[in-house]
């Protein structure tokens, strides 16, 4: 499929864009475009075209893609901040509005908790939490995604996890489980 | 993670995730491809278009060697043409270029857009035949005889292929993957691949034809003026060097 559209057949290129178009909002919402989402994921898949070439025939199309959505999303956040210090990506983990009584029980405290540790997090170790968790991505797409080594996800993901623990104990007390 | 603690706190943050107010996905499939540039052939430099057609050369290598294979495709890529990764073809015995059809030497002059060289040391070819419309190679057939190798297989001993370009800034990769030797051609930079080795003719879309494989022998690879030459034959390599710098 990469291999015909890298063949210069932009109609088949949509087909791409469908695709993976849900991931993509979902992972430039999340990395802090916010509303911005959409220009975001449209100038990505725009970028990516150009890039075809580049990608390389047997890699995850998926991670090479979301890495450029990742890039633009910095690339937002970078000019958005020289404008306007105080908008800098703080409510895009939204608690769920969810109908279901059972898991609105369980969203609520527990839930609410760990979204604002997860928010509270240093933006690289929430990054790493947002691909690994909220995007399910693999380890290894998730260092081709942020552009790092494969170690330092490792890393980066085991310092969050200590980060969130602090941030939601009490110390001897689960909060976030049971 | 093999702390427990870890793996709930894992399940805890996917349970999250899935239960996060992200805002339905838009439709940006026509905003995109509004932007894409409309669909047209890339246009490719003269000596990209000779470099495809001296892929022939190299083929043996590219069927045999998948790193080789790759490096050829990473070279072209960037031309705009996208090679396939299938196993090699059947190698005949004799292949002839797509289109290849016998002509005189004068006719093979009018019609070539490069100037038609003629060995010295060979004499008047036996057979002249042109590739391609227009023509993108012109190539001289000799049979055996006094002065020529022996033709290893069919009637043919000596084959000089022409092709109308350079190689350009890609010479060197191209010496490189062909497992050649470096050696000249009256002072020119010449590549000589001293073992058999497979050819296909590869078109100016870029595709490779297939059915066009066959095994070639030796062969010398240099280039003079617009034109790059190909000479094959069960010769040893000082004796294509002295045939090569008499063609004229």
């Amino acid at each position: 499929m990469v291999a015909r559209i890298r063949d210069g057949d932009p109609a088949s290129y949509g087909t791409l864009v469908d695709r993976y178009t849900a991931l993509a909002h979902r992972t430039a919402y999340l990395l802090g475009a916010g509303h911005e989402a959409e220009d975001v994921v449209q100038e990505a898949f725009v970028k990516a075209f150009r890039a075809l070439p580049s990608f390389r025939g047997g890699a995850s199309f998926r991670a090479w893609l979301l890495r450029i959505v990742a890039n633009e999303t910095h690339n937002l956040a970078r000019s958005r901040r020289r404008r306007a210090a105080t908008e800098l990506r703080a409510a895009n983990l939204e608690p769920v509005r969810d109908d279901d009584p059972a898991s609105r029980a369980l969203a609520d405290a527990a839930g609410a908790a760990l979204l604002e540790a997860v928010r509270a997090l240093p933006e690289k170790y929430r990054a790493v939490v947002i691909c690994r968790y909220f995007l399910d991505l693999t380890e290894g797409e998730t260092a081709e995604v942020l552009g790092c080594p494969r170690g330092s996800v490792k890393s980066r993901a085991h310092r969050a996890f200590a980060r969130l623990r602090d941030l939601l104990a009490e110390p001897d007390k689960e909060v976030v489980g049971d | 993670m093999t702390d427990p603690r870890d793996a709930r706190l894992a399940a805890e943050l996917r349970a999250l995730g899935e239960r996060l107010d992200v805002p339905p996905a838009p439709d940006v499939r026509a905003a995109v491809l509004a932007r894409l540039p409309a669909r047209r052939r890339p246009a490719l430099p003269r000596w990209v278009t000779v470099a495809a057609a001296l892929v022939l050369v190299f083929a043996a290598a590219v069927t045999l060697s998948p790193a080789v294979r790759a490096t050829v495709t990473d070279l072209l890529r960037f031309a705009g043409i996208e090679l396939r990764s299938e196993p090699g073809p059947t190698v005949r015995g004799a292949g002839l270029l797509p289109g290849e059809h016998s002509v005189d030497l004068a006719e093979a002059r009018r019609v070539a857009a490069f100037p038609v060289g003629v060995p010295a040391a060979l004499g008047r070819p036996d057979d002249v035949r042109l590739t391609d419309d227009p023509v993108r190679v012109v190539s001289l057939l000799y049979g055996s005889g006094p002065g020529r190798p022996a033709a290893a297989a069919g009637p043919v001993a000596v084959r000089l292929d022409e092709f109308d370009g350079q190689l350009g800034p890609v010479f060197e990769k191209f010496l490189g993957m062909s497992g050649g030797q470096r050696v000249s051609v009256a002072g020119a930079p010449a590549i000589w691949i001293g073992r058999p080795h497979e050819l296909m003719y590869v078109d100016r879309a870029g595709e490779w034809r297939t059915e066009t494989a066959r095994l070639a022998a030796q062969s010398l690879v240099w280039q003079r003026g617009a034109v790059t030459y190909r000479l094959e034959g069960a010769f040893a390599l000082e004796d294509a060097v002295r045939i090569a710098a008499t063609v004229s």
